[in-house]
């Protein structure tokens, strides 16, 4: 049999309005694998992050998700399989921490289905994943930043995706919840066959945990493989327009990057 | 959840069935209780109370239930799909639109249903013309928002230069009419806009999933599996008949759409399916009593609902302010 990867870009070029901002960009996923995207701000990260998840539709060029062309894929059938969780933005009204949580059911309860017992399964299941049961009937509004993290990535996961796609998870967390966040997201990658896209800032947190890292400069792919085939020096100063250093960090051959001081360069 | 959700619902139906008795024993002034349940009890009779009850009160008492549900039922819907706790039925200028109608039919001396009629015209000329802007603009929450401001403020321009241009009489006529009322003179009327409201708001309890997700945004409702765009436009347009409706029989009653779902958020947790129909039981609930108040308090001197509805929301909108963390929100 064949393997279909689960998600397939090609040739896709998007944008706003009159402005395309990605170019050109071809990829595969495969499940259970962590793909990193990383590059400088205005790189078209984000715009990415909102083509591969059907909200702007591609200028030119296909996206395949397990093998259907989501131009005609309903939005319905996209959120059975993906799972997308934006960059943090403020909640403004103070739902339950498990309310929230329940949304994320949203596609397959429908309008008017009752909680049956998957759903609280699954409830209860995500809850203990990300340890939130102190926290379940708080307000969404009185809880920390890394606590709201996690139980936005429990509303993400309690529909069972087979995609997840996140902009800057670590954003505004701490060390602690940073390695919190990524070692979950890591062991859903390795053990439910998940695939992931996540977009980082950190080129170290994208050099310890993904598979593969697609480095963008101007909306286009620059480079993409492992962590120590993109995450080179040579290719850090050609996108980032910054001197750096790479050496091999203490967890097998994965790179660190070192910035270095009074390096930066004015183009 | 399921049984939780029931007791907030039940009491508040409990407490508007309460109120709405209440009302009918007290009015603009008091009948009798025996009265009342002989009235009540048999509905072919006759006689002065008889009359009163069924054809006074009644009419005024099912209107107020139903446009106090309207309002806090569609202030909840604005605030959800613009996420913003400060929206409220007539953020998007369909009072306005309703004002200048009223104002036109009244100054051209087009009395009962005519001026209903213009009323509505003017509240959908408004909702359609904002409804163009922010087409436009991809209906962003603020350039929904500021159309609705803009438009709102155009209108009550125009209402300012019919009023300049006019009659102190029609002036005082229009005024008063803005400020809102439920003693409505056409009975039929009432009925007719009382099932046509309530079959609305029936249907929109269905869809308190859809608000929970637009509450959270586009981009999140989008990735949670709502067209977001299409339930924006679907509950704007609902939203918008609904209270078009409500402003051409009652006028402007101010503050109930705002101030009721923040008390009722406040009591029962921001969840719209439970929060949505305590929202418009609660509303109903407040306009009964505020335009029983309205009827009672310089009686016999009839005071407009609006003015009691303000003044409570104006009190109410300075303790928002002053105690924000109080309500839930940063």
């Amino acid at each position: 049999m064949i393997k279909v990867p689960v998600l397939k870009m090609e040739h896709v070029s998007a944008g706003y309005g009159e402005r395309i901002v990605i170019k050109d960009i071809s990829l595969e996923l495969e499940s259970s694998e962590l793909l990193g995207i990383v590059g400088p701000n205005g790189s078209g990260k984000t715009t990415l992050f909102r083509t591969v998840t059907g909200l702007i539709k591609p200028r030119s060029g296909r996206i395949y998700l397990k093998g259907r062309d989501i131009m005609h894929v309903t939005r319905r059938a996209i959120a059975m399989d993906v799972s997308a969780i934006p960059q943090l933005q403020n909640i403004v009204f103070p739902y339950s921490v498990e309310d929230f949580i329940m949304m994320g059911r949203f596609v397959q309860r429908g309008r008017s289905g009752a909680q049956g017992k998957t759903d609280y399964d699954l409830l209860e299941h995500v809850i203990d994943l990300f340890d939130l049961a102190s926290l379940r009937y708080q307000r969404i509004s009185s809880i920390s930043g890394g606590e709201l993290q996690r139980a936005i990535l429990a509303q993400a996961l309690i529909k069972e995706p087979e995609m997840m796609l996140l902009d800057e998870p670590t954003s505004h967390l701490d060390i602690k919840h940073q390695s919190s966040i990524m070692g979950i997201i890591r062991d859903l990658v390795d053990k439910r066959d998940v695939a992931c896209i996540m977009i980082l800032h950190d080129l170290n947190l994208a050099g310890q945990y993904c598979d593969r890292i697609a480095l963008l400069k101007d909306g286009s792919i620059f480079r993409i493989g492992s962590p120590d085939e993109v995450i080179r020096e040579e290719y850090i100063r050609d996108v980032y327009g910054t001197e750096v250093l790479v050496r091999q960090g203490p967890f097998g051959s994965r790179p660190y990057v070192f910035l270095v001081p009074g390096a930066f360069r004015e183009d | 959840m399921g049984k939780t959700r029931l007791i907030p619902i039940l009491s508040l139906g409990f407490t508007l069935i309460t109120v709405m008795f209440l009302a009918l024993l007290v009015g603009g002034s008091p009948i009798p209780t025996r009265y009342v349940i002989r009235s009540l009890s048999n509905p072919g009779g006759s006689g002065v109370f008889h009359t009163l009850i069924w054809d006074v009160r009644m009419p005024r008492i099912v209107l107020g239930t139903v446009v106090g549900a309207a309002l806090a039922g569609c202030g909840v819907v604005f605030q959800a799909i613009l996420r913003n706790p400060l929206a409220e039925p007539y953020t998007l200028g369909v009072s306005g639109g309703g004002a200048l109608g009223a104002s036109l039919a009244i100054v051209l001396g087009i009395g009962g249903l005519g001026m209903v009629g213009m009323c509505f015209g003017g509240c959908l000329v408004s909702v359609f013309t904002v409804y163009m802007v922010a087409s436009m603009r991809n209906f962003s929450n603020t350039v929904v928002i500021l159309a609705g401001v803009v438009f709102s403020f155009l209108f009550s321009s125009l209402v300012m230069l019919i009023f300049s241009l006019s009659s102190t009489r029609d002036v005082y006529a229009a005024v008063i009419w803005l400020m809102g009322s439920l003693s409505s003179a056409d009975t039929n009327l009432v009925w007719v806009i009382s099932i046509a409201v309530t079959s609305s708001l029936v249907f929109l309890l269905f869809f308190a999933r859809d608000l929970d997700l637009m509450s959270l945004g586009d981009e999140r409702a989008t990735y949670l599996g709502l067209d977001a765009k299409k339930s924006k436009i679907f509950f704007f347009v609902l939203a918008s008949f609904i209270t078009a409706s409500c402003v051409a029989v009652a006028g402007i009653i101010s503050f109930v759409g705002l101030m009721v779902p923040h008390f009722v958020r406040k009591l029962v947790g921001p969840s719209h399916g439970t929060m949505l129909p305590c929202a418009m039981l609660a509303g109903s609930s407040f306009l009964v009593i505020c335009d029983t108040i309205s009827q009672r308090l310089l009686s016999p001197v009839e005071l407009p609902v609006g003015v009691i509805t303000g003044i409570a929301g104006g009190i109410f909108f300075l303790l928002f302010l002053l105690r924000r963390d109080w309500w839930g929100y940063d």
